[in-house]
């Protein structure tokens, strides 16, 4: 679903990316970790077609995001980084206006934004303005907005950033039955690395670089051969300090 | 895609941004105020030493005023473009299957929406100070709020699209907008200015929107009507071409 072939995007002097290349099957959930810097904002921004790499390629749904970014935009759906709801409008606007920009046509726009409130259960909130809402409920309408136009694929940059650890939860069981509903393709970034021990597979970046990737297990035990004392890593989060050489020792 | 999501699309836009610079209301009266401050301070104020413009001074300086109040409102709703291009609004609009014209489109739109609004209020003023320029007058100065506010938004854009840190933009709209305000037939008559200073008048797009306004609300032009137009039409859509580019993201 996802192709990521030798990515590599530069900022005045900064290797954001450094020849990336991973692979992501349909209807897989994969985690993209790695420290602060480490690129993952940039890949994302990449695949779903809002920047163009200066060296590589890159498919989605067998859409080439250099060639043809705006078809590429049309079956990707982007949860950003930093908060993206429109302060001026209300919960419903903010849906109606998403609808509008993907041109979903009139007669489906009432049916899908019901069902997106409803996903992101705020039925009743339908007519607040944003600002009037918590952190956690303008992530979940931001999420259930990335969904109005139907994506084949989903882009989740830190979804979860900020949120306490009952909101964070909450999320997570929406994206599960999503998966389980709509059988979209999930790729997310976080910090939070017990969220990545659900994923079909992770992939590590650091400084640009792929580090590891693989299931969770395939990690685990990757970084078990790496610790001298042993027992090996049981948890995600201790396997990814040791690949990436920061455990405490 | 088809023509008719492409024109959604704008329009939705327009909508999005009318709708909240509805509810920015401060501003509104801001602006206003603005406005009023210029008519009366300066209009009373220097009335007794301009008697040589062949009018009452503040009608003289009112169609430049409503200029100012319209290239103020372009440059805010240009520069919001910019701010909202990392966060907010147009950070969905660009994540979405529509070209980058639909912003550029939907937004000059907007913009020139909100400087017809904001003029038609200072407009609201104008007979307390004992100017009453007939329907045909005030449809025509709207008319031409509209066009002078689209194309200062689209320059505003291209503008703010070259500046590296927004917060420059304040400093910078000042330093755009009171030297096109100064040179464009605003607050004195063209024809006794050396040649020097007539020539960038000439050359600053701001004089032909002044001018035609001037001409509509009072019946004294300079500029033939047609020309003004002209300039005004061939402005946006330079503007246009230049500004699309630059909202694409790399
Ligand atoms: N617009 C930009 N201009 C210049 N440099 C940038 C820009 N965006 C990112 N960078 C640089 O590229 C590198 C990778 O940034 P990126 O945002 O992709 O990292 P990230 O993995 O998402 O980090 P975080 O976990 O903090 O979100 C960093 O060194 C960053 O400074
Ligand atoms: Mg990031």
């Amino acid at each position: 679903m996802i192709v990521a072939d030798g990515l590599v995007k530069v900022y005045n002097g900064v290797r954001a990316l450094d020849g990336v290349s991973f692979r992501v099957e349909a209807g897989e959930l994969f985690g993209l970790l790695g420290r602060n810097g480490a690129g993952k904002t940039t890949a994302i921004e990449i695949l779903c077609g809002l920047r163009k790499p200066d060296v590589g390629t890159a498919r989605v749904g067998g859409l080439d995001v250099v060639r043809d970014p705006r078809a590429v935009r049309a079956i990707c759906g982007v949860v950003h980084q930093v908060p993206s709801l429109d302060r001026w409008l209300t919960v419903y606007e903010n849906l109606d206006f998403y609808c509008r920009i993907y041109g979903i046509p009139r007669s489906e726009r009432q049916v899908r934004i019901r069902e997106a409130l409803a996903l992101a259960d705020l039925t009743g909130a339908a007519g607040r303005m944003v600002t009037a809402l918590s952190g956690g409920m303008r992530r979940r309408l931001e999420i259930a907005r990335a969904l109005l136009h139907r994506p084949r694929v989903l882009f989740l940059d830190e979804p979860t950033i900020g949120l306490d650890p009952a909101a964070r939860r909450e999320i997570w069981a929406f994206i599960a039955d999503l998966r389980r509903r709509e059988g979209v393709t999930v790729l997310f970034s976080t910090h939070y690395l017990g969220e990545a021990e659900f994923c079909d597979r992770v992939l590590i970046l650091e400084r640009g670089r792929v580090l590891a990737s693989g299931s969770p297990a395939e990690l685990k035990a990757a970084a078990g051969v790496r610790t001298q004392v042993p027992p090996a890593p049981v948890t995600l989060e201790e396997a990814y300090l040791h690949l990436t050489q920061r455990a405490v020792h | 895609m088809a023509v008719m999501p492409l024109w959604e699309a704008t329009w939705a836009i327009w909508q999005r941004d009318v709708r909240s610079y509805w509810r920015r209301r401060v501003r509104i009266v801001a602006a206003l105020a603005r406005a009023l401050l210029w008519l009366v301070v300066l209009g009373s104020g220097l009335r007794p030493l301009m008697a040589g413009t062949g009018m009452d001074y503040v009608h003289y300086i009112l169609p430049g005023v409503l200029a100012l109040t319209a290239a103020y409102s372009s440059l805010q709703a240009a520069v919001a473009t910019m701010a909202e291009r990392e966060s907010g609004f147009l950070r969905v609009v660009v994540s979405a299957p529509v070209p980058r014209m639909v912003i550029v489109g939907g937004r000059a739109l907007g913009g020139a929406t909100e400087a017809t609004l904001q003029g038609a209020l200072v407009l609201l003023v104008a007979p307390v100070l004992g100017l009453r320029p007939g329907r045909a007058g005030v449809l025509g100065a709207l008319g031409l709020l509209f066009l002078t506010g689209f194309a200062l938004t689209v320059l505003g854009m291209v503008l703010a699209a070259s500046l590296k840190r927004l917060e420059d933009f304040g400093v910078i709209a000042n330093f755009v907008i009171l030297p096109m305000y100064f040179l464009s037939g605003a607050l004195y008559p063209i024809p006794p200015l050396p040649v020097w200073f007539k020539a960038l008048v000439a050359l600053n797009p701001l004089s032909y929107a002044v001018d035609a306004l001037r001409g509509v609300l009072v019946g004294a032009y300079h500029f033939p009507l047609g020309l003004s137009l002209t300039v005004l039409a061939l402005v946006s859509a330079l503007m246009a071409l230049w500004a699309v580019p630059l909202y694409s993201r790399e």
